[in-house]
């Protein structure tokens, strides 16, 4: 059986390599960044507010919230461009589960589910 | 009188007329010779069989491949694009009662997976799943193309369309040479592709006929050389027509619509109208970046145009530089501008390559040459 000329292989590749680097940074340096979610925090003052850090291109968030107790009716936010959202709700203990998704793309979308536990703070003024 | 089965994955019908046609130009002339070849389709739809210019097209999977040929007695089977698939009914035949076959290798079937990584470099989720393809796609293929090539209880030669194709593409990808091979090139129909005597004004009439849907086809270094001419004194006495269709037509030739002297033709040229095309260029502007052959190239030769591309896979194997066309290095426009250049000012030598390359082709991978060599490998040397 005859054998396979890996020289004349690699040379005809190796012609190849500063092509492929050239292509590779092209798609790198545009590429948009993946999607991902950072943290979801939240800070309790007068209101419960929560901020959406997530990263990805041309981006929505949204978010649902759950009385854990089931006394107040679970609100549903919808997508917004605004990472930030602020809630007037009673003291108690919230499910909140913080959605980002890109405008641009379907079905992407990554979310977190969190627990508070949520008592005002009043300010003294 | 001994009977051939070719099982191909595509081949041309009324409704699809351009499906692998140079398999059913192969067929007919074939059948001109005498030989009794049916048709075989691997598909996993049910279709009825279909009939396309005197050529009974029957459509199985591989399981119905499988009964028929336990059926039927024939002496070699032809594979063209062959997967596993399509071999499946030759296992199961015992040893004794298995075909002499014959493999056509031309080009994605026997190639590693990072051959055209131009073609899915354009965003991330392509290069995802060209490497999800690797291993599901390419691995198993290679194994399969292992297995055959170096199995004792097969009959089997293996045919390659140039013999660049099978050093620099097939063998690093497979990593086993076959015993029993033959390099024959796809067929360059120079009945259809007559040549013209070309006139030294012809020089100035530069045309291209290239899909325009993937990078390979490197339109995009046609538009830069176009661009690049443009800042030449001469270049309002040449003539540019760009035909072709596909997702990246409009992007790559937007910046071409501001000169004058070049026309645009989007749209699928059908291969009758090539020849007509031909005879009104001289220069064949047909930049690449991944041929097995290059055989709209070569058509174009056989016109009587001069060819003006580049030295990569198997075209430097049907042009030699100077003498019957002009190759640039891989992707470098400025020599490709260089060549037109040199036709541009040298009348004579233009006339000369447009000869020699119609002569040259047609010695090489004219019709008449190309089916009496299939016809030996497909007819005699069987052991």
């Amino acid at each position: 059986m005859a054998g396979v000329d890996w020289e004349k292989a690699y040379h005809d590749l190796e012609n190849h390599i500063e092509a492929i680097m050239k292509e590779t940074s092209e798609l790198v340096n545009n590429a948009s960044p993946k999607l991902k979610m950072n943290e979801v925090y939240v800070s309790k003052t007068n209101t419960l507010d929560v901020i959406i850090d997530a990263t990805g291109d041309k981006m929505e968030y949204a978010i649902d919230l759950i009385d854990r107790k089931g006394k107040k009716e679970t609100v549903k936010t919808g997508y917004q461009k605004s990472n930030t959202f602020s809630f007037d709700i009673p003291d108690g203990r919230y499910s909140i589960t913080a959605y980002a998704k890109e405008s641009l793309k379907e079905n992407s979308r990554v979310f977190e589910k969190i627990s508070v536990n949520f008592k005002r703070v009043l300010n003294d003024e | 009188m001994q009977k051939y089965l070719m099982i191909c994955n595509a081949y041309p019908t009324l409704e699809n007329l351009y499906a692998n046609s140079f398999l059913h130009r192969r067929v007919k002339a074939y059948q001109q010779k005498g030989l009794d070849v049916d048709i075989v389709v691997i598909t996993t739809k049910v279709l009825k069989d279909k009939y396309y210019d005197g050529v009974h097209i029957k459509y199985m999977d591989e399981y119905q491949i499988a009964s028929f040929l336990k059926a039927n007695d024939y002496s070699t089977v032809l594979f063209h694009f062959i997967n596993k698939k399509m071999f499946y009914g030759i296992d199961q035949l015992d040893a004794e009662e298995r075909p002499n076959i014959a493999v056509w290798l031309h080009g994605f079937e026997a190639e590693a997976w990072h051959r055209r990584y131009y073609n899915f470099l354009e965003n991330i989720s392509q290069l995802d799943n060209a490497l999800e393809r690797k291993d599901t796609v390419f691995e198993t293929q290679k194994e399969f193309l292992q297995d055959i090539m170096t199995r004792n209880d097969l009959n089997i030669k293996f045919i390659y369309v140039s013999r660049r194709f099978k050093e620099l593409y097939v063998d690093p990808y497979v990593g086993v040479v076959p015993d029993n091979y033959h390099i024959i090139h796809n067929i360059i129909d120079d009945e259809l592709f007559q040549y013209h005597k070309k006139s030294a004004d012809d020089r100035l009439k530069i045309c291209s006929i290239r899909p325009f849907t993937a990078k390979n086809y490197a339109n995009d270094i046609t538009v830069e050389v176009i661009k690049q001419l443009s800042r030449k004194k001469y270049f309002h006495k040449l003539e540019f027509n760009i035909y072709g269709d596909g997702k990246l037509f409009n992007v790559l030739t937007n910046p071409l619509k501001q000169f004058e002297n070049v026309t645009l033709h989007k749209g699928f040229v059908k291969q009758n109208d090539i020849p007509l095309i031909h005879k009104d260029h001289g220069i064949y502007l047909g930049p690449s970046r991944h041929d097995s052959q290059g055989v709209s190239l070569g058509e174009a030769m056989s016109s009587g145009l001069v060819p003006v591309t580049n030295a990569i896979g198997g075209i430097p194997e049907f042009i030699t530089h100077k003498e019957t066309g002009m190759l640039a290095a891989r992707d470098n426009v400025t020599e490709m501008v260089e060549h037109v250049e040199y036709l541009y000012k040298h009348a004579r030598k233009f006339k000369k390559i447009s000869e020699q390359a119609s002569k040259s082709i047609k010695q090489q991978a004219g019709l008449e040459t190309v089916i009496s060599k299939e016809i030996e490998v497909i007819t005699n040397g069987w052991s």
